[in-house]
């Protein structure tokens, strides 16, 4: 690729200005606990519908980068994670903040999160156009086999319940299936009411379900007091100290890399295995937990190298590497683009823009994350009565907006008390977005396959890319029974 | 109580009904449907989703339920609050329903600076009135306002 030749694509206005503003928001959204950079670009999304397409995606995906960051802001400062990437933060983090060292924590923070950042979107650069290229071998048959890689991802998502989170993505490929059948005309779950014949719009969905969920949530809970820690001013990493976690942060950020290439997989899971691997091979094992800065290092590298890792999948096979990224996919769709292989030749000037934007996203947060980390800070403190009335009026004018049409109001609220209950019960929204999002991939493709193979479906078995990512299935179904088995064994 | 037992039982229930009343829909004939008829994909995914439920439901067997902490009145009070402005909403317009919304809802949640209330509710309505309508031209439901906005902002 082309690289630096194309860097005029952001130098304009419009751009630099959208990628700056969407940071900005990003971390502001980000330090803010309950709110997330996939419910701000789920609550943005129906107003993007006013930009150039290259703009809209490149500001979601800087809104991404600087929502990553701004949960670490808040998880230091308050022990309060902004975001469920930056959990893992807040083990180190807030001890040092309350030993008086909050400045030292943040510049790591916000240092080690650039340099995860880049060194991700180093590899996004080289390795997204190298498996885009492999992906135009991809038919029907090797489209739906890596659908349901993506899918049986889902199980492994969170360590609590990788039953439920199934469930949660085929509830979302259910909901992908109300409307009328493209094929054959035949309408599905509409009950007769003509609004659905299109199907459910996504954006309502991903509005009740991140936002709207969460604001019922918010409602049950009590006034948290959050006590601020003070500090004086943001004091960077010295020299030694930087020397100290470089390698902790070079290992995280390969971790997070890594693990935001697999479908499904996001900041939180790269954050957490970042921490123990971090824990695991330090020197200072036993400071972990008490206010270790490695461990400020560690998370806040993988989750960040997650960002660039998770848009790999997303460009070049239109498969969401993390509920965020299903979100800009979600984006992807209402401009008419099609995240994949063909993206690649067909609309080179949107990856480059995505590319730089992402770039330059890492370099402001690092500067207004360090600046403005006091002022972010502030931000967490606002009454939650405020602020969440605030949320739903962008619920409101956001589901409506897109198609001007109360039916969608109608499905952000339905869809929210659904989010809350499931909620409730150990279910997370992200695995039903990925569901809808894969909802017409995995149903398409069966489709074409199952006329390309004329109904022969033991056909699948002899493709070998179907095979590779059949057996990828099975072990992330299965890995983990396995693996207790044979401990029980021992 | 088994975990779970209840959540999984009405994924169960309502997954059985949506699979039944997947027997409702039109009948393709084979030749247009070319080998996966409209009902394939549903019946899958409702296939599954129960047999994950159960599954679900034997792995959890012995584990007891937890006992969950009661829904606070408040999310009650919230949803039917929201529920109530979102039916208004087409009728009474948008920038009425938000600025009640905006108003009432600070003080459901507890808040008791009235004035400040009041003015935060009037921003966001005006935010919304200028960003999303005059700037951005999005045209909401005016309600009882029509005439007013169309007579002065457009």
């Amino acid at each position: 690729m082309d690289f630096l030749s194309n860097i005029s694509l952001i130098l304009n206005y419009t751009t630099f200005g959208l990628i700056l503003g969407s940071t900005i928001v990003g971390v502001l959204i980000g330090a803010l606990p309950g709110l997330s950079s996939g419910m701000a670009i789920a609550l943005l999304l129906p107003f993007t519908i006013y930009l150039e397409p290259n703009q809209a995606i490149a500001a979601m995906a800087a809104l991404y980068c600087g929502g990553t960051f701004g949960g670490s802001i808040t998880a230091i400062l308050i022990n309060a994670p902004g975001a469920p990437p930056a959990a893992a933060t807040a083990f180190d983090g807030f001890p040092m903040a309350q030993k008086g060292e909050a400045g030292r924590a943040l510049g790591m923070a916000a240092v080690s999160s650039v340099v995860g950042g880049i060194l991700s979107l180093i590899v996004l650069i080289i390795f997204a156009p190298t498996l885009a290229r492999i992906a135009y071998k991809f038919g029907p048959p090797e489209y739906f086999a890596l659908a349901i890689f993506g899918l049986s991802m889902l199980a492994s998502i969170s360590s609590k319940s990788p039953v439920k989170n199934l469930i949660g993505g085929l509830i979302g490929l259910f909901v992908a299936t109300i409307g009328v059948h493209l094929t054959t005309g035949v309408s599905r779950f509409t009950f007769g009411v003509a609004e659905l014949f299109e199907g459910i719009s996504f954006v309502p969905v991903l509005i009740g379900l991140f936002a709207m969920s969460e604001i019922l949530v918010q409602a049950s809970k009590s006034e948290l007091l959050l006590e601020r820690i003070k500090f004086s001013a943001i004091k960077l990493p010295s020299l030694n100290e930087f020397k100290s976690c470089a390698k902790t942060i070079l290992r995280s950020s390969g971790i997070g890399t890594f693990i935001g290439i697999l479908p499904a997989e996001g900041g939180t899971v790269s954050a957490m295995i970042g921490y123990n691997e971090a824990r695991r091979w330090s020197k200072n094992k036993d400071n972990f937990g008490k206010g270790e800065i490695e461990g400020v290092a560690a998370p806040e590298s993988a989750n960040n190298a997650a960002t660039g890792g998770a848009m790999i999948p997303t460009l070049a096979l239109g498969i969401p590497g993390s509920a965020t990224t299903a979100v800009i996919l979600g984006g992807f769709q209402i401009h008419g683009l099609r995240a994949g292989p063909y993206l690649f030749e067909q609309q080179p000037d949107l990856l480059y823009t995505i590319f730089y934007g992402m770039l330059l996203a890492n370099f402001i947060f690092l500067i207004f994350g360090l600046l403005g980390a006091k002022i972010f800070s502030r931000i967490s403190l606002i009454p939650r009565g405020y602020l969440w009335p605030s949320v739903f009026v962008f619920c409101l004018v956001g589901s409506y907006g897109l198609s001007q049409s109360m039916v969608d109001v109608y499905i952000m609220l339905i869809s929210g008390v659904v989010g809350f209950f499931l909620r409730r019960y150990g279910f997370s929204p992200a695995p039903i977005i990925m569901g809808i999002v894969l909802g017409e991939l995995v149903e398409n493709s069966l489709a074409q396959s199952i006329i390309i193979f004329d109904q022969n479906i033991f056909m699948f078995f002899t493709r070998p890319i179907v095979l590779v990512f059949f057996a990828l299935t099975f072990l992330s179904l299965f890995y983990r029974p396995i693996k207790n088995l044979i401990m029980k064994g021992k | 109580m088994i975990k779970d037992i209840k959540i999984l039982s009405v994924i169960i229930i309502i997954s059985v009904a949506l699979f039944a009343y997947t027997f409702t829909f039109d009948e393709v004939p084979e030749i247009l449907a070319q080998g996966m008829q409209p009902t394939m994909m549903p019946r899958l995914i409702f296939s599954l989703i129960i047999f994950l439920s159960i599954f679900q439901l034997i792995q959890n067997k012995k584990l007891k339920a937890e006992t969950k902490e009661l829904i606070r009145r408040n999310a009650f009070v919230t949803f039917g609050y929201t529920l109530f402005i979102v039916l208004i909403a087409d009728k009474l317009g948008f920038f009425i329903s938000i600025f009640l919304y905006t108003l009432l809802m600070p003080i459901l949640w507890q808040r008791k600076d009235y004035v400040k209330i009041f003015l935060y509710s009037s921003v966001i309505t005006l935010f919304v009135f200028v960003f999303f309508t005059l700037v951005l031209q999005l045209k909401f439901p005016q309600g009882i306002l029509e005439d007013f906005i169309i007579r002065n902002f457009y």
